[in-house]
């Protein structure tokens, strides 16, 4: 038994933690994101109420080491090793046939299989206790003294049993390979097939994965990750494709490449759920707006299964430390530092708020009239709305001024655009190039406002393009037009079938 | 080894342990004329003789001694080592009977921090009131005025010791909302709430009984809100309201609450019968946050020309208006007196209070709107009903959220909830009133850790008094609301999050 587990051991091991670091490495990281555990008698008190609470405390606790993928991996591992050593342990238990070993893989493989799909522990401890349970079934009720019949298996002369084993013919090689290796090998396998083609979980580990180069301000490897042809079919990618492109000022140049075709694409318009909230708090981060980043951090603690996530209070913590407000910041940093894996994350924002201590930002002493998603503020419209309002407040923000031109751009209204650039372009892009898409739509707005060229110059060369495009459009030839011109705002607006 | 050499050996590590333990570095290097910076700062306030401990902290201070005395007598002295003041529960109380109408005198010193060699403050003061306080407050956690949440509940808590109960929270209906306690004179056996879910309502626990509304179903079917319990028991008021919220990108405030709409309605618990009077259900005027006279014969309530909202914000400014009430028919009187206009002293008016005994009313005077919770001008006002004078409760105010609040059975003690902390979370203040108006300095709500102030991650909202404990039947509860999965139901939410 023991040298069949070993072997066991050392194919289920490697494989199961290896398969995790290359197949789910975001999710892994995302199960500490989404959970929360903290030792302050309140998370205690609100968690712990009922008896089978404690599991969902325990796994709340354990999930706090998913912060380092490694060793939420051996984690991972060390549950579906838990599954096999007491399936293997029952069937010793219960059929005490060699050959038959194999067949503690089945459980494994189910549950490999499956695991992708828990986002917490808790179904892992279900499973382990279920075993456990099985096991100690096994170990009551099947009346066989285990080690002893090892050892019987082994020394065939002991016993009447072990003289019937004996008397079997040795098996071979292959035999063996196969009992041992290959056969638990192909169960594991099929496991990992079903885990691997997941949908649902490929799904999410994608976009964990935009989540967190996001995090990382990875805009250039998003752009490298997020294709213009997964976008077609992919609204999550679609929406961090279009936030890189703000961060790297690529916006009013490549936007129409990834499918962008109404300002709903720069956000998620229905914020109840997990993915756009967040995705929605990266881009009010993006645009400087704090206050919002706060508010929809609050919004995604409800979708925690504990009411807090690790992942909302460290983003809390950092905006109002970007806000400068002192108490609320040493308040959210006080209670992380109740956590057990957070000292190397701590230490540089103590030290960030030791600054701020030092040296305080002035605290805002008057009401904004700008509000985000306000009641009355519905439809399409709504973040051409908001930018506007933000832009209220904050003028010179490019990428609130690119928000807003680009998502007049993509609904056609050439109007509002040219009132619009023709007001915040001078601040947000003073001594800037003018962007691709602009100069484009100038090019257009200037059958409306032929004064425009005199506060906004375009390049000749582009003009001498858009007559080119013109005459193909003229006479017909949509195909040529667009080829002249295929990354142009004109190709967008004439040519594409979207718009 | 000898006896003696045990016992020697014995009483050095006795000795050590004590020294560790219980004392303090001898002297202090320098003594200041300032005035302990402790937290909660419980300097100069005014007690009641059954309060909790009135434990306490310095910052960044690791040793700390406070010596209670009166008449330059030694009381007690608390000598802390972990830098929290903790006073043995039974000593304090003591203490605390032994000197009813007495000032006790706290001379704190403290080593640590910025004082190593130790510093004695000026000894400040405590004043023990003979005015006995309500045994037990009752308040909603939740997370701090935003829209969701996943755990939240009413909780009560007994004032002369830390324990906190709860008094119903929203696993009985399904992770839902559970608001607006309200009780018949204070009365533990006399309450309701509201349970917003799918099989919400409206509920009584009234002469041991539990019963259940849905106030949007009977009558004029208008959904209760605020609610305010006739004194004398049977009829309870509510304000019917359309709210909204607005999120703000900057500025001194987060969020604006706002109604839209909102009516008076009076709703027999014997008859089940709605009152809407329809001088009191028009859209051109809202009414709001309706209060009885301690008689039981006046209605008192908040009443705004309706504007546009939330654009017109800064117009709306509520009266507190008052109309006679008949309970032998249940109908409202001819005339309406105006007890404030707004339009004379400007503002707008929240949560009036009347005091049981009928001298006072206080009410929550903010800029405009109504909703004091995100107002940080918004502070406490106390008009003498006899004479209609204000009466200075400034100890009570802060710079910041003053919201709602509540008064004594015997008219001799304030509750409030204030955001004067962090300006976010609200917490539970205590002041004293004496019979002439003279209010005392608002103390938090002592916990046994002060650090509890920080650690806990829910606002708390609507603090009423109650004379005892309330005891609800719970499985009766759940079979009223219909969650008897509540706890599976709060799984599903998450698993509804996820996927």
């Amino acid at each position: 038994m023991k040298k069949i587990l070993l072997i066991q051991s050392l194919l289920l091991i490697p494989v199961v933690f290896v398969f995790w670091i290359v197949a789910y490495p975001e999710t892994l990281q995302w199960m500490e994101e989404y959970s929360f555990f903290s030792t302050l008698p309140d998370f205690t008190h609100l968690q712990v109420r009922l008896p089978g609470d404690a599991l969902r405390y325990l796994g709340a606790f354990v999930l706090q080491f998913y912060r380092w993928t490694w060793v939420a991996a051996a984690l991972q591992t060390l549950f579906a090793w838990v599954v096999m050593a007491l399936a293997s342990y029952t069937l010793w238990r219960v059929v005490k046939k060699e050959k038959l070993m194999w067949a503690a893989f089945i459980p494994v493989a189910v549950f490999v299989s499956r695991q992708c799909l828990y986002r917490d522990l808790e179904s892992s401890f279900v499973w382990v206790i279920a075993m456990a349970l099985v096991a100690v079934a096994a170990r009551l009720f099947v009346r066989r003294p285990l080690f002893a019949k090892y050892s019987d298996d082994n020394q065939p002369n002991h016993s009447h049993k072990g003289r019937k084993e004996a008397s079997a013919p040795k098996r071979s090689r292959f035999a063996l390979a196969l009992i041992y290796v290959v056969i638990p090998a192909v169960l594991l396998g099929v496991g990992f097939y079903i885990s691997a083609t997941d949908l649902d979980c490929t799904f999410r580990e994608r976009v964990h994965k935009v989540e967190h180069l996001a995090e990382e301000q990875k805009w250039e490897e998003i752009l490298k990750f997020v294709t213009p042809e997964m976008v077609q079919s992919d609204a999550v990618m679609k929406r961090y494709a279009v936030l890189a492109l703000l961060e790297t000022d690529k916006l009013a140049s490549r936007a129409f490449e990834y499918g962008v075709t109404t300002p709903d694409d720069f956000y998620f318009m229905e914020r109840n759920e997990f993915i756009g909230i967040y995705f929605n708090s990266l881009l009010y981060k993006s645009l400087g707006v704090d206050d919002e980043v706060i508010h929809l951090m609050y919004l995604l603690n409800e979708h925690s299964r504990l009411g807090f996530s690790f992942r909302s209070l460290r983003a809390m913590a950092d905006a109002y430390l970007r806000k400068g407000d002192i108490l609320l910041a040493e308040k959210y940093l006080t209670i992380l530092s109740n956590t057990t894996c957070h000292g190397s994350w701590l230490k540089p924002r103590w030290e960030q708020l030791a600054a701020l201590k030092a040296n305080p930002k002035p605290r805002p002493t008057e009401p904004s009239d700008v509000a985000i998603g306000e009641h009355g503020l519905h439809g399409q419209a709504r973040l051409l709305n908001e930018s506007l309002r933000l832009l209220e407040i904050y003028p010179t923000n490019k990428k609130i001024v690119d928000i807003l031109c680009c998502g007049l751009l993509a609904i056609g209204d050439l109007q509002s655009f040219g009132k619009y650039f023709d007001k915040f372009a001078p601040q947000a892009y003073a001594g800037q190039k003018m962007p691709a898409y602009y100069e484009d739509a100038l090019i257009l707005y200037s059958y409306i406002d032929n004064t425009i060229y005199d506060r906004f110059p375009v390049r000749q060369s582009r003009l001498n393009d858009f007559k080119k495009f013109s005459q193909f459009m003229n006479s017909g030839q949509k195909a040529r037009a667009r080829q002249s011109a295929p990354t142009s705002y004109w190709a967008y607006m004439y040519c594409s079938t979207t718009y | 080894m000898n006896v003696n050499y045990m016992r020697r050996v014995f009483v050095m590590i006795a000795s050590a342990f004590l020294l560790a333990c219980g004392s303090h570095p001898e002297g202090v290097k320098q003594t200041v004329d300032s005035m302990p910076p402790i937290f909660p700062d419980y300097v100069g306030v005014t007690v009641p003789v059954n309060i909790a401990p009135l434990n306490f902290m310095i910052e960044g201070v690791e040793h700390l001694e406070a010596v209670f005395m009166r008449d330059g007598k030694e009381l007690l002295s608390i000598n802390s080592r972990k830098g929290v003041v903790d006073i043995p529960m039974a000593k304090w109380h003591d203490m605390l009977e032994a000197n009813v109408g007495a000032a006790l005198s706290v001379k704190v010193r403290a080593w640590g921090g910025d004082n190593p060699e130790g510093v004695e403050y000026a000894p400040f003061e405590i004043f023990v009131s003979p005015d006995k306080i309500d045994e037990w407050v009752s308040y909603r956690l939740i997370e701090p005025g935003y829209e969701g949440w996943l755990q939240m509940g009413i909780y009560q808590r007994e004032l002369s010791s830390f324990n906190e109960e709860v008094l119903v929270d929203n696993s009985v209906n399904n992770m839902g909302c559970v608001n607006c306690h309200s009780f018949c004179a204070h009365s533990p056996e006399t309450v309701m709430f509201h349970s917003r879910s799918d099989n919400g309502g409206t509920v009584f626990w009234q002469n041991g009984q539990l019963s259940k509304t849905n106030l949007a179903t009977v009558g004029p079917k208008k959904q209760g809100t605020y609610p305010r319990w006739n004194p004398k028991g049977r009829y309870v008021a509510y304000s019917s309201n359309l709210t909204f919220q607005s999120f703000y990108a900057e500025g001194s405030r987060e969020n604006e609450t706002y109604d839209t709409a909102s009516d008076l309605i009076i709703f027999d618990t014997e008859t089940g019968k709605v009152l809407a009077d329809e001088r009191f259900n028009e859209l051109s005027r809202w009414e709001t946050y309706p209060e009885w006279s301690p008689d039981g014969e006046y209605i008192y309530f908040c009443s705004a020309d309706s504007v546009k909202m939330p654009t017109d914000r800064r117009n709306l400014h509520y009266d507190l208006l008052r109309v006679k009430f008949d309970r032998n028919t249940m109908t409202l009187g001819e005339e309406v007196d105006t007890v404030y206009n707004t339009r004379l002293s400007g503002g707008s008016i929240g949560y009036p209070r009347i005091s049981p005994d009928g001298q006072y009313l206080m009410y929550a005077k903010l800029a405009y709107g109504t909703f004091p919770v995100w107002h940080e001008e918004s502070d406490m006002e106390m008009m003498r009903l006899s004479d209609g004078e204000l009466v200075d409760v400034s100890p009570i105010n802060s710079n910041d959220s003053e919201s709602y609040h509540s008064w004594s059975s015997t008219s001799r003690w304030k509750v409030v909830a204030s955001r004067r902390l962090d300006s976010r979370y609200a917490r539970v203040y205590i002041a004293h009133v004496a019979e002439d108006g003279t209010c005392g300095r608002a103390f938090l709500l002592p916990q046994r850790n002060p650090m509890h102030n920080t650690w806990r991650l829910k606002s708390y909202n609507i603090p009423e008094f109650m004379t005892g404990k309330v005891s609800l039947p719970k499985e009766r509860l759940i079979e009223l609301l219909d969650a008897g999965t509540g706890r599976d139901s709060q799984d599903s939410k998450a698993a509804r999050s996820v996927n």
